[in-house]
């Protein structure tokens, strides 16, 4: 149940991350988002 | 020369010269941090290593998912104005010392909550900084400076001690879970004498009224989240909530459903993506950081530090790689000292006594403080001897109870719950 719960938490962040990298931004600051919605997505993906 | 100590030096260099460039711009530390990984792979003669690059960064994520998920609390707090409220009933307390005691505390909430400074400077740093400038106070950004960085210290969420956690330990990384009772003994020392020493500025604050029925429910939301992060700090052996992530993100959704701006799906969503882009860089800092640190593992740079501390004591390496931590801290920031404390604190091994990885990682919150460039001082007008005359006190007693924590540790265990 409760890894039911981070995933949809993790996955809600990761969502988030990915509507922000689509808006105009400084390139230091992409660089950071898709740094953290990489690692979010692959670690969405390894829960089981 | 040893081949590992190449790519040691490789990565050093590149990652300083990442910071003078940039003149330790935190963001552009993330790429360069992560350029000096990809460096170290290929010096080391192993290609682009991909799955170590990503890998590094999962040993952080648990922890760094309660940072997000804090960093959403506070921007939905600050939003529904439950800080604003929280504000004007403290500025109603009368005993002028509990008063400075409370301003103090209002401005660690939020960096407490989260474990960066940012998120306190930008909220209810901002609005005490406001009050004080409109009185004539000159120090009023090393007053919130100082909060933000007690903050920091203060638990639930440490970035200092959650990067020193993950040092801990050969192949697994040490949890980041009974640091509550360490951290609160590191922070607290430095908190009340700094609202003793600010006591008449504290206190001379003006009072403020507000009332609204929206920011009273997110205020009981607030205390609500305190009252769990303490069962979870301290007596979570007895009574588990299911983490602080757990109770950060329903407590983020529980403001939002009873604050006023709740229908309005447009500004959900930013209030949402406002506290998340917060915690972005700081997050993204730290995993650029456990990149670098598994690539150095990866490259047998950990090996070689290993083989050369066997002849001395656990302690004094700890010590040593503080103090060269802090003189490097100092001209070029963050991260360069984050990666010699993960490594002050590997020799202690697996499951590391916490109360000993704490002292080590104040090292890092102070960095945050006295660092040249890029630091929580930065751009306040104010001369850096006056700075540093500000800030000497708080800095000095957090660092001698870290010092205390790193040499007395092993007779301190009982402050892990």
């Amino acid at each position: 149940m409760l890894q039911v719960i981070y995933y949809i938490i993790i996955t809600v962040f990761a969502l988030l991350l990915l509507l922000e990298i689509v808006k105009k931004r400084p390139f230091t600051e992409l660089v950071c988002i898709a740094f953290v919605l990489v690692t979010f997505a692959l670690r969405a993906l390894h829960i089981k | 020369m040893r081949n590992e100590l190449i790519v040691a030096i490789v990565m050093f260099l590149i990652s300083i010269g990442g910071s003078i460039a940039t003149k330790n711009d935190k963001k552009w530390s993330v790429l360069f941090l992560f350029i000096a990984a990809l460096a170290g792979s290929l010096v080391a003669g192993m290609g682009v290593r991909f799955r170590e690059i990503v890998e590094g960064p999962f040993g952080f994520l648990d922890s760094m998912l309660c940072v997000c998920a804090a960093s959403v609390l506070v921007a939905v707090l600050d939003r529904s104005g439950a800080f604003v409220l929280l504000y004007s009933k403290i500025s109603k307390v009368r005993f002028g010392v509990l008063r400075a005691f409370l301003i103090l505390f209002f401005i660690a909430l939020p960096s407490m909550l989260t474990g960066f400074a940012t998120s306190s400077l930008l909220t209810t740093g901002k609005l005490v900084r406001n009050l004080l400038e409109k009185q004539g106070e000159k120090k009023a950004p090393v007053i919130v400076a100082v909060g933000a960085f007690l903050g920091v210290l203060l638990p639930p969420n440490c970035i200092p001690a959650i990067i020193a956690a993950n040092g801990a330990g050969s192949v697994l990384p040490t949890p980041y879970s009974g640091f509550f009772l360490p951290l609160l003994v590191v922070a607290l020392p430095a908190f009340i004498v700094y609202a003793l020493m600010e006591y008449r500025t504290l206190a001379s604050l003006e009072e403020a009224d507000m009332h609204d029925r929206g920011a009273s429910a997110a205020l009981a939301v607030l205390a609500i989240v305190m009252v769990a992060v303490i069962i979870e700090g301290v007596f979570s052996s007895f009574i588990w909530l299911g983490g602080n992530t757990l109770v950060f993100f329903v407590a983020a959704l529980l403001v939002l459903v009873l604050s006023r701006f709740y229908g309005s799906a447009k500004e959900t969503l930013d209030v949402v993506s406002d506290g998340l882009m917060k915690a972005v860089v700081p997050m993204a800092i730290v995993f650029a950081l456990g990149s670098f640190i598994e690539v150095s593992s990866m490259t047998g740079v950990r090996g070689m530090f290993s083989y050369w501390i066997l002849g001395y004591s656990t302690t004094a390496v700890m010590l040593v790689l503080m103090a060269a931590s802090l003189i490097i801290g100092y001209f070029f920031s963050i991260p360069i000292p984050a990666f010699l404390i993960t490594y002050a604190v590997f020799p202690i091994g697996w499951l590391a006594n916490t109360v000993i990885v704490t002292g080590c990682s104040v090292v890092l919150a102070v960095i945050g403080l006295v660092t040249r460039r890029g630091g929580i001082m930065e751009n306040n007008g104010l001369k850096r001897t006056e700075v540093l005359k500000n800030i000497c006190v708080p800095a000095f007693l957090v660092l001698v109870m870290g010092v205390l924590l790193v040499v007395f540790g092993d007779k301190m265990t009982f402050l892990i719950m």
